[in-house]
């Protein structure tokens, strides 16, 4: 059921078995799942049904490393979280896959890296997952996406480069979809307008209540046998940092781990192909929708598509990290004046045709690149405060000239292994493309969509945006020494809390994170309830 | 990935389908930098456009102005002027360097034997083609 907590009489205590923090995916996964098998359940939400912007403020901080920014222009801390039911599901694209078995192995040419377990472990969640978020399920397998779309994927099979599947939910706004079911489950209270604050602990070793309040002055306190951090890859280090009741440094945070490591996909509008291929051999790039067979979610559609990514075995024999792209068709007008000097894609289009071969799909290329882990990149606190007096968040985003240089030296291989393979050529602008103007194009209109001359991209300087996608700031491993949460998500020095969400993963790998951060949950989901009977 | 501001990123499927262009030969590789009514004003004036005629050089057939112009970025950004030296680079220098460019371009691109022009990633072999038709048509007998 919902409860909006500032109906509540200040003073009041709340809790349950279990109290989440947080009604996002993880939030919500776990409670659901908690809840259905009899514990009885709290989860505290920071917002209410919808946006508002005061409790969007809250969210608010200063960006002091890398600049925040999308494709195309600056973002705020407080525009990439979303507090309210169903936390950052409420914007999600909806992309689906899994994480590559390379990003759970320890990669000795990076400073760190490797998840405490394989991929095996987290399978039969994955299955689980992909209910939750409303995909076919869990299985990506080329060969079988082929058949089900009726469409071939890229035609590149090569050591370096393949085609891997996306499944798209349309999308599954947690809060939304899962309200009916919260609102039926009277063992799962959800509070609204519910901000914690503090995280209580006379030791350190044990959370004894967190202490909560609304923005109208409305005071509580939650008290549970276990608590569950699921506010987010920002939220979840800043509220342990902010948790000062025995260590002046935070909560959990004796090996000065908290919210380090902060790793984001680093984005970037690579550049152009020209296709040497029929349209409808690469109908796939944009997928299809497809029917859910089975499950609760069954009749529902969702999406499908192809797009391309290095292999496994080429990041670990080239030493290097992960990356993905996208190749998006766009309406690029007939004779569209691509590029107003130097070699165009008309140019490159009649070389192609005099050596016999027939271009004919344009697509812009959309990268997502895997960086390294940096223990300097990360949260903190800064000394401004929100209404509830809680520090801000400083993000310290960093990321290196190396993780630059890989991006590109993968988009190269992209660039090669197109024309090895015969899919077509590759023009390579990283960060040099306007993505709204190419949104925008109008036919017959002359519309420059490049940002600065081709000939003139720096490659050592290019911009490069977020995915708004927050992890690894408590992450998990074996030893306190290398992360903040053990392989079973519970904090290294706090023995009833435990941490849901990205923010736990070991490294970041490319694919996107809501699809395995909801295995993570529902993996969690399995672990409390051997802890808690 | 977020929805917004980068909600194009998302699959287009339904309401009006997928937008994609076909670019194919067949309908007409039209570039308008050569269009001046369509050019902002600040436009650098193109040096070679490939609306203009087709050239019929002895020995290559057909070769279009984009070609042309291609050509030309190759040799700005590369230094290939020496036409005998990139002619006798060929596998065969007897025969139409696009055909040849045809038979190893590909192997040339798994070998990692590639040049760049304004971003493009080309083969060696078929940017040597484009220089080399350039080169003999701005030479003295002209193409």
């Amino acid at each position: 059921m919902l409860i909006d907590a500032t109906t509540l009489d200040s003073g009041a205590t709340i809790g349950g078995d279990v109290c989440i923090i947080g009604a996002g995916a993880a939030g919500i996964t776990l409670g659901i799942e908690l809840a259905a098998l009899g514990f009885d359940v709290v989860i505290l939400e920071s917002g209410g049904h919808d946006e508002d912007a005061a409790t969007q403020d809250l969210a608010a901080g200063s960006s002091i490393g890398q600049p925040a920014t999308t494709l195309d222009s600056p973002v705020r801390l407080d525009q990439m979280r979303l507090r309210y039911l169903g936390g950052t599901t409420n914007h999600w694209a909806g992309f689906c896959r899994p994480l590559s078995p390379v990003d759970f192995e320890v990669r000795d040419h990076l400073a760190v890296s490797g998840w405490p377990f394989g991929p095996d472990e987290l399978a039969p969640y994955m299955r689980r997952a992909a209910e939750w978020v409303r995909i076919t399920d869990d299985d990506f397998s080329l060969d079988r996406w082929e058949v089900k779309l009726g469409m071939q994927a890229p035609a590149i099979r090569s050591d370096r480069l393949e085609p891997f599947v996306y499944q798209l939910t349309f999308p599954t706004k947690f809060g939304r979809v899962y309200r009916p079911e919260i609102d039926a489950t009277p063992n799962l209270r959800v509070y609204l307008n519910a901000n914690t604050v503090n995280m209580a602990t006379a030791d350190g070793r044990q959370v004894s209540h967190l202490d909560v309040r609304t923005l109208g002055g409305v005071s509580l306190r939650a008290e549970a046998t276990a608590y569950v951090l699921a506010a987010g890859g920002i939220e979840n280090p800043r509220l342990l940092l902010a948790s000062t009741d025995n260590d002046p440094a935070g909560l959990g945070n004796a090996n000065d781990l908290v919210g380090r490591y902060f790793t984001e996909h680093l984005q970037v509008y690579a550049g152009f192909g020209l296709l040497e291929a029929d349209p409808a051999d690469v109908a796939g790039l944009n997928g299809a929708e497809v029917t859910i067979e089975t499950g609760r979610h069954a009749g529902e559609t969702h999406g499908a598509k192809f797009a391309l990514g290095l292999t496994d075995h080429h990041v670990r024999d080239a030493e290097t990290t992960g990356l993905e792209l996208q190749l998006l068709q766009s309406a690029f007008p007939e004779g569209a004046p691509l590029q107003e000097s130097g070699a165009t894609m008309s140019d490159v289009g009649e070389l192609l045709g005099r050596t016999g071969t027939t271009p004919g799909t344009a697509v812009y290329l959309q990268g997502l690149a895997e960086q390294e882990l940096d223990p300097e990149s990360r949260v903190i606190l800064g000394s401004a405060t929100d209404a509830l007096g809680m520090r801000r968040v400083e993000l310290d985003w960093q990321y290196s000239a190396a993780d630059r240089r890989r991006a590109l030296d993968g988009y190269r291989i992209v660039a090669e292994e197109f024309g090895a393979s015969g899919l077509g050529r590759v023009q390579l602008v990283p960060g040099g493309i306007h993505a709204d103007a190419i949104d925008n194009l109008v036919p017959g209109e002359f519309v420059s969509i490049y940002s600065s001359s081709p000939d003139e991209i720096d490659e050592n300087n290019f911009p490069v945006g977020m995915g708004f996608h927050h992890m690894c700031t408590t992450r998990m491993a074996a030893s306190p020494s290398d992360g903040v949460v053990d392989p079973d998500c519970r904090m290294h020095e706090v023995e009833n809390l435990w941490v849901a969400g990205s923010s736990v993963f070991a490294t970041g790998g490319t694919a996107t994170p809501t699809y395995t951060l909801v295995a993570l949950a529902a993996r969690l989901a399995d672990h409390l309830t051997a802890v808690l009977r | 990935m977020p929805e917004t501001p980068t909600r194009r990123t998302a699959l287009k499927v339904g309401g009006g389908g997928a937008l994609a262009l076909v670019l194919g030969v067949g309908a007409g590789w039209v570039d308008r930098r050569g269009r001046p009514e369509a050019a902002p004003p600040d436009a650098p004036a193109p040096t070679t456009t490939s609306t203009a005629p087709p050239q019929v050089i002895p020995g290559f057939g057909e070769v279009s102005g984009g070609i042309l112009a291609l050509g030309d970025r190759v040799i700005a950004t590369q230094g290939w002027d020496d036409l005998d030296a990139l002619i006798s680079a060929l596998p065969d220098p007897s025969g139409d360097p696009f055909a040849q460019a045809q038979d190893v371009t590909r192997a040339e691109f798994r070998a990692g034997d590639t040049i760049t022009v304004d971003g493009w990633v080309l083969a060696r072999s078929e940017a040597q083609a484009t220089a080399i038709v350039s080169l003999i048509c701005a030479g003295d007998t002209g193409c």
